[in-house]
């Protein structure tokens, strides 16, 4: 029997059995021929290949999707921690490779000191070991984006077992790969939490040592840094690496190897510091007999120098006095500025205050002070130059705000009229985001990443908590007028809320309170605010 | 976890009424059903409605889908209805129904001439010339080969037998080639 004499399969059912859509029984028969019949099985062949080539067509992505429907990868969030990861990890790289060169050129050619921003930057806030610190900082940065990568899979993972207790384990989880490797890889340290602590005479920490407490009292030696926090530290013995304190008091009559940085009610050093010092707080004093070895950045209420400083001071404060050698240039910021008959200045004197500087006829200046006067504040000021200060700060504010209501007015209108009002919520948001920031803000720039990327985040900060008042006061304005019904009569409520809150703010006693209160509720309905937005960002979905 | 199962669970979820899975349903399949709706309706804005109607739909009748069976399908079907509503409110005329006659007509035929089959087109002139196919029959292509659809399941979308189907499929399948053809 030749292939002709057969009665050839139609088209459909070779479609169909090519499709797995024949029959049981006719796909058998139509096998049976397929096998036989070498056109059959040709056509059988050729219209198996079409099918595939037109699931390819229909399958290939010819186009984009919409935004709204384009796959998230990630929840907002979690960009927002990738970005500050590799945020910091650029500036920190732009800073060894751009800032760092040009500002030990700089040194070289004698550019160091005088200027206040190097010395801002670098002589002082830096931590001591910063390219040692910055290696172990890019590890640590690795370490951290490898674990937030492996939290992020993990977090995917387990969402969908949709079960908030397992989520929240593996939050603390991550928390917890986080932060300890990341504490572990920058150094070896002791961690300490003691009411009362005392390093004794003879006894060494070879590593740094992190402390919390009452009363520390460091009598023995730290052959690295010391971080403490406490009410009162005293520092006897021997610190190799540098002091970060934050306390009430702190002395210092040991040694320290490094800098010293403080914010401290009270600084006191009778010792020797072998780098820079810098202090925020009410009172800095250099004890006669104290020896430093580095600069001088001071903001605080007195500063008193009574042992010689070899390098550069820059003060800010209501008193400064100065008794004894300063070696490089002075830039002191004060109500007064005296300079006694042990005192001696190296190099340029620049003093900003009300009134010329006391200077004893003994004191050596190596140059002439240079005087700006600044006028000091009149207390007792007429009420018309109030009224003029308030009319300019009402002005500013107004403009200020109206700006950011008519470049947001969506996001403006959700915050005024949905979040403002829920004052305890906000209230509550505030207050944890100013802290959470400022203590983020704060201690980036003391600490790990230096000063850029801190400073920014205050900077953020305080311009949050400015625009606050802008959404409190819009508030206010229509609780008081009703609700607007055109742009420009919501911002004569804006106008009208911003003057009672600024009248508010201005009430003598309560110069404080209310003014933190109003920053603290106007900014938490922004949290809330942007924290919906995020969370709407991740369930754009919803339909 | 396949993904499949993923889909299941998360459809259990969210017909208990967990928003969160759902919204996590569409983060997986509103690509594929915009897509979908994309290769079947005319335009773009049809399609970017018709997504959102889908799901809407869908989360609608959620409480009918059976969570042993997989879900992908069961959304894709219900894409489907709603493509073939839409396409028959706007259908000027009706198909012409000549189902059983025609199964009749082409189970005479001879085979394929395997040269016949499109074998070289581009995958873009492909889409083109689908996109040229009336309604049902470009509907048929797409729930067959995008969708994955059996003859029977597209046959229950467009309340046509499932033989008929498997004609409307060749006969797509052949003004194609007529299309591309030399």
């Amino acid at each position: 029997m030749s292939a002709s004499d057969v009665k050839h399969v139609d088209e459909l059912t070779i479609m169909r059995l090519a499709e797995g859509e024949l029959s049981r029984d006719r796909e058998d028969a139509t096998r049976t021929h397929l096998i036989e019949c070498a056109r059959c099985r040709a056509g059988y062949e050729a219209l198996k290949a079409e099918t595939e080539l037109l699931r390819a067509a229909v399958h290939e992505h010819a186009e984009a999707l919409p935004d709204h429907i384009r796959p998230r990868h990630a929840d907002i969030s979690w960009v927002l921690v990738a970005m500050l990861i590799f945020g910091t990890l650029g500036v920190s790289s732009l800073w060894t490779r751009y800032v760092a060169p040009v500002v030990d050129g700089m040194e070289t050619v004698g550019l160091d000191g005088a200027s206040v921003a190097t010395s801002v930057l670098i002589q002082s806030l830096l931590w001591s070991g910063w390219t040692d610190m910055l290696m172990k900082f890019i590890q640590g940065v690795v370490l951290l984006a490898s674990l937030a990568l492996a939290g992020f899979i993990a977090h995917r993972t387990w969402r969908r077992w949709r079960s908030s207790a397992a989520s929240f384990s593996l939050m603390l989880l991550v928390l917890g790969g986080v932060v300890l490797p990341a504490a572990r890889a920058t150094a070896a340290v002791i961690e300490l939490d003691a009411d009362v602590y005392t390093l004794r005479a003879g006894e060494v920490i070879e590593t740094d040592l992190i402390i919390k407490g009452k009363e520390i009292r460091i009598e023995g030696t730290i052959n690295g840094d010391l971080i403490v926090a406490a009410s009162i530290v005293q520092i006897t013995g021997e610190v190799r690496g540098d002091v970060l304190g934050f306390a009430e008091s702190i002395e210092i009559a040991g040694r320290v190897g490094g800098s010293v940085r403080t914010a401290s009610m009270r600084l006191e050093i009778e010792g020797d510091v072998a780098r820079n010092v810098t202090s925020a707080g009410r009172t800095l004093r250099f004890s006669s007999g104290s020896n430093l070895g580095g600069s001088v950045i001071a903001a605080g209420r007195e500063v008193f120098f009574d042992a010689p400083v070899p390098s550069d001071i820059i003060v800010a404060a209501k008193t400064t006095e100065i008794r004894a050698r300063v070696s490089g240039s002075v830039l002191v910021a004060a109500e007064s500025l005296s300079i006694g008959p042990e005192g001696a200045i190296g190099g340029t004197t620049k003093y900003y205050g009300p009134k010329e500087a006391e200077v004893d006829p003994q004191a050596e200046l190596g140059s002439p002070i240079v005087f700006e006067r600044v006028e000091e504040e009149d207390h007792e000021r007429p009420v018309i130059s109030w009224v003029t200060a308030f009319f300019y700060f009402w002005t500013a504010a107004f403009i200020f705000g109206s700006v950011i209501i008519l470049l947001m007015p969506e996001a403006s209108e959700v915050i005024i009229t949905k979040h403002v009002p829920e004052y305890g919520r906000s209230f509550v948001y505030g207050v944890l985001s100013t802290v959470i920031l400022f203590v983020l803000g704060g201690f980036v720039t003391i600490t790990v990443v230096g000063a850029p990327l801190g400073l920014t985040t205050l900077f953020v900060l305080g311009v949050g908590l400015y625009v606050a008042q802008v959404f409190v006061a819009a508030y206010i304005g229509r609780e008081i007028l009703g609700t607007p019904t055109s742009a420009s009569a919501g911002l004569i409520r804006f106008a009208l809320g911003l003057f009672l809150v600024m009248v508010a703010k201005s009430i003598p006693i309560l110069e404080f309170v209310v003014p933190a209160a109003i920053a603290l509720w106007g900014f938490g309905a922004i949290s809330v605010y942007t924290q919906d937005r995020m969370r709407a960002g991740a369930k754009t979905a919803e339909v | 976890m396949s993904s499949e199962e993923d889909l299941a669970s998360l459809a259990r979820g969210a017909g208990d009424g967990d928003s969160e899975a759902w919204a996590e349903i569409y983060r997986m399949m509103a690509p594929s059903i915009f897509r979908l709706c994309r290769r079947a309706l005319p335009t773009r804005q049809d399609a970017e409605d018709a997504t959102g109607e889908v799901f809407l739909r869908a989360r609608l009748r959620l409480s009918q889908y059976d969570d042993s069976r997989p879900f992908a399908p069961w959304l894709y079907r219900v894409a489907a209805n709603h493509c073939w509503d839409e396409l028959r409110k706007r259908r000027r005329r009706p198909e012409l129904d000549d189902s059983e006659d025609e199964i009749a007509k082409l189970e005479a035929e001879a085979p394929t001439p395997q040269e016949a089959v499109l074998i070289n087109e581009s995958k873009r002139s492909i889409r083109r010339a689908i996109a040229t196919l009336d309604d049902r029959t470009r509907l048929v292509v797409i729930l067959r080969y995008f969708a994955e659809m059996s003859y029977a399941e597209i046959g229950e979308v467009l309340g046509i037998s499932s033989n008929f189907a498997g004609v409307l499929l060749l006969r797509a399948r052949r003004a194609l080639r007529t299309r591309l053809g030399p």
